[in-house]
């Protein structure tokens, strides 16, 4: 594939349409590269869910955990689902579109003549991308399933601590169910960071080649025709690409949200009836909890919807000079 | 028949709830009689209101597809599209959310009270009563004045438009379009006579009430935020009473050590000094121990603390318990007020959403619009007419956002400025974590993706600005 873009470079179409697959491939290339070193740390991950703090609430609260992790499943079902489609709209086109029979999915240059072996190549590149889009999914919504279960235990923290009966009970009680909200918040923020160490330099790439991907994409969708199938697939890869980027930053956004108002909602329990030592205790826990737990990718850009907004918008860039280049020729 | 009793902000914000009712929302409770066949009129009016609207928004909509030959047609009829689009969008947005809407209106129903506090609460209330009235009222003026200038420009200037000449096709010419308030398609010629005479009282109606739906759900919002800055206000006046009550005996006087001459015997009220009492007038008329505290002065005089009736901050139980309750009562009504702005920004966050996304495309349009004119004309006027509407309509939840951010963010400030370092130690622990809360300014934000505050107004008016100058320069 490199060879072919290094023969096409020319022609902004044909490049443009490589390109994009090959970033694809790159990226969940080095993703499974990164997922492969950091193993050890998912079993770290499964070490630390497995920690008592995180069990024993009541079925109210486990609620919310549940909601939570049901949501990430249906975004995960949906982004599936699409890929597969996307991956069905790469094979189908040398079958119905008559003039570009005997073609293959991706462009690519073959160090033989391919009209001869077609079948044989048409099929290991299917599988390959078909594979390719299964694991990378799969990488992804791994993730974004952590994270929502991160999420969730904050929501079960936030349920607990606006709980707290200040009034009743000895002194000790009270004080014992506080500790065990510091020490649940403590293990969350450890459960976040181990998160981060192991994803955080796949979704970096993922990023980067979200941005070209997407002004790729888009800048393909505005040469085809509309109705053609072409058009189809460049749009429903278009929206995987998205949702994917979308996804991961929704996420991230939605910890750091859920960890801001973890104060909030200690502030909304009857706390001014507790006594002098125990209102140390919340001093110090408010302290901590201004800063809210984000997720970082390549420990600079913050997982968030701010994030999301940048990155559209230099995709966007990117895609208003690509046009002019297009005009131009 | 049950009696209908309202209260807290729906008795405030009753002349908005009946004109909101009155203009065709979706608002059916709150009413005296809610009986079968009143509801069921109700409910029709409402859903007839719907109808015209639509109708008519279709109309134009058609006219736009129709029309979309010409550049300058197209781009005005879009801005005609886009500027009813928010009242339609708040219309369907009312009565798909109005559930929110209630639960908001009804957060304030039963609002602690405590009996040091009342004069200063009834005051706040008494200030955000009339400052919601004062904006009803000039939201009020302004839509029928916009309705107004709307129907007397219609009759202004000449009703043509500029088609492609049929014989000539690099020619122009005009042709004659009836002449009404909203460039519409209709099934059936309105040129002159009686359907124009009808289409054209239709078309008065339906401008007024759809600005009428607009504004006044926006009055509506905003009359919340005013209500949730003077609750806002009233805790920032109460910190420093607040302070004073808990203060150590032998620092400072507490001002309202006389509340505490009970004909007690174990009563150590040795402090008064009466110039002291006199700086502090509203405390003294409103609250009469005996009724308020009768039980905890029983309790008080059964106390021994050793020294005669001094507690450890030295104040006595009486006042510690007075402490405590004036404490509950402000961090429960701040608590309340919370509660209230998590509420509004709920209820009313997505359509603010929407607004913002509509008004931004139609200034970026009126932005281009105003690049082609050419002289004081009917033109000239439309335009502006238009971009100083929807700058307003920004600029009105824009403002009182911001003074809501503005107002929590000075909760701190009144909570440190106030005599903390004379207080108990429970009063310093209380100001310590109130001021970690406060920090974090309330504010509502459309939907998560920004916040409602005069800087948005600012981005909005200078990206107006921006792309008006960049257009000119193109020209």
């Amino acid at each position: 594939m490199t060879i072919q873009m290094i023969i096409e470079r020319n022609d902004v179409s044909k490049l443009s349409e490589s390109l994009q697959y090959f970033t694809t491939l790159v990226t969940f290339v080095w993703k499974l590269i990164y997922f492969d070193i950091y193993k050890k740390t998912l079993l770290e991950i499964e070490d630390v869910l497995s920690a008592s703090i995180f069990y024993g609430y009541s079925n109210q609260q486990l609620k919310l955990l549940k909601d939570k992790v049901a949501s990430g499943q249906v975004a995960g079902t949906t982004f599936r689902v699409l890929s597969v489609a996307a991956v069905a709209f790469w094979g189908l086109p040398p079958f119905l579109d008559s003039q570009k029979s005997k073609s293959l999915p991706i462009p690519g240059w073959f160090p033989y003549n391919v009209t001869q072996y077609y079948y044989p190549t048409f099929a290991f590149q299917i599988l390959g991308i078909a594979n390719t889009a299964y694991t990378d999914c799969s990488i992804d919504i791994l993730s974004w399933v952590l994270i929502s279960i991160a999420s969730g235990q904050l929501e079960i923290l936030k349920e607990t601590l606006k709980n707290i009966n200040y009034e009743e009970g000895d002194l000790k009680t009270v004080e014992e169910k506080l500790k065990k909200g510091v020490r649940h918040h403590l293990e969350i923020v450890n459960l976040v960071s181990k998160i981060e160490k192991m994803f955080s330099k796949g979704i970096f790439l993922q990023f980067f080649a979200s941005v070209i991907v997407i002004c790729f994409t888009g800048f393909l969708m505005m040469i085809l025709p509309v109705v053609s199938m072409q058009f189809a697939l460049t749009f429903t890869y278009f929206v995987c690409m998205m949702c994917q980027v979308a996804m991961y930053c929704w996420y991230g956004h939605d910890v750091m949200t859920t960890s801001s108002t973890i104060g909030d909602s200690l502030y909304m329990s009857n706390w001014y009836e507790s006594d002098l030592r125990i209102r140390k205790t919340i001093f110090i826990f408010l302290e901590k909890t201004k800063k809210p737990v984000t997720l970082t990718a390549g420990g600079f850009v913050t997982l968030s919807l701010t994030t999301l907004t940048t990155i559209l918008r230099s995709s966007y860039s990117y895609f208003a000079v690509l046009q002019r280049m297009y005009n131009d020729e | 028949m049950m009696k209908f009793k309202v209260s807290g902000l729906v008795a405030d914000l009753m002349p908005n709830i009946r004109l909101i009712q009155g203009s065709g929302h979706f608002m059916l409770n709150y009413h005296a009689d809610n009986s079968g066949a009143l509801h069921t009129l109700r409910l029709g009016y409402c859903c007839v209101t719907l109808v015209f609207m639509l109708l008519q928004y279709g109309c134009n909509f058609v006219n736009l597809v129709l029309e979309r030959g010409d550049v300058n047609d197209l781009a005005a009829n879009t801005i005609t599209v886009l500027f009813f689009t928010h009242c339609i969008t708040k219309f369907v947005y009312f009565a798909v959310r109005s559930k929110l809407f209630y639960r908001t209106l009804g957060i304030w129903n039963q609002p602690n009270s405590h009996p040091l506090f009342v004069e200063s609460n009834n005051r706040y209330h008494a200030l955000a009563l009339k400052k919601m009235r004062r904006l009803l009222y000039i939201i009020i003026v302004w839509t029928s004045f916009s309705a107004i200038a709307w129907t007397s420009i219609t009759f202004v200037g000449e009703s043509v438009h500029t088609t492609k000449d049929p014989e000539n096709e690099n020619l122009t010419i005009s042709e004659p379009i009836p002449r009404l308030l909203v460039r519409a398609w209709y099934p059936w010629n309105a040129m002159s006579g009686m359907p124009h005479m009808l289409t054209l009282i239709f078309q008065v109606y339906y401008v007024f009430f759809a600005l009428a739906h607009a504004n006044l759900l926006d009055s509506l919002f905003c009359s919340w935020l005013i209500f949730a800055c003077e609750q806002l206000q009233h805790l920032k006046e109460i910190m420093k009473p607040l302070m004073e009550l808990s203060a150590t005996l032998d620092t400072y006087v507490p001002k309202s050590a006389d509340l505490f001459r009970a004909p007690s015997a174990t009563s150590q009220d040795n402090l008064i000094e009466n110039d002291y009492n006199s700086k502090n007038e509203d405390l003294k008329g409103v609250y009469s121990t005996r009724q308020e505290l009768g039980g905890h002065f029983r309790g008080a005089a059964l106390q021994n603390f050793g020294a005669g009736g001094v507690g450890p901050n030295g104040l006595t139980k009486k006042q510690e318990l007075m402490v405590r309750s004036a404490i509950k009562y402000w961090v429960e009504r701040h608590k309340h007020v919370v509660r209230l702005v998590t509420a509004i920004g709920d209820a009313y966050g997505v359509a603010l959403l929407l607004h913002m996304l509509t008004s931004t495309i139609m200034l970026t349009l009126l932005a281009y619009q105003a690049t082609k004119i050419t002289g004081v004309d009917k033109y000239a006027a439309t335009v502006i007419g238009y971009l100083l509407f929807a700058l307003a309509q920004v600029f009105h939840f824009c403002i009182f956002g911001n003074r809501l951010i503005e107002e929590s963010s000075s909760v701190m400030e009144a909570a440190y400025s106030c005599h903390w370092y004379d207080g108990s130690e429970e009063a310093k622990t209380f100001v310590q974590i109130v001021c970690q809360q406060c920090q974090k300014a309330m504010s509502i934000s459309g939907a998560k993706f920004f916040t409602i505050s005069l800087d948005l107004f600012a981005s909005v008016l200078g990206a107006v600005v921006t792309y008006f100058m960049v257009l000119v320069q193109l020209k």
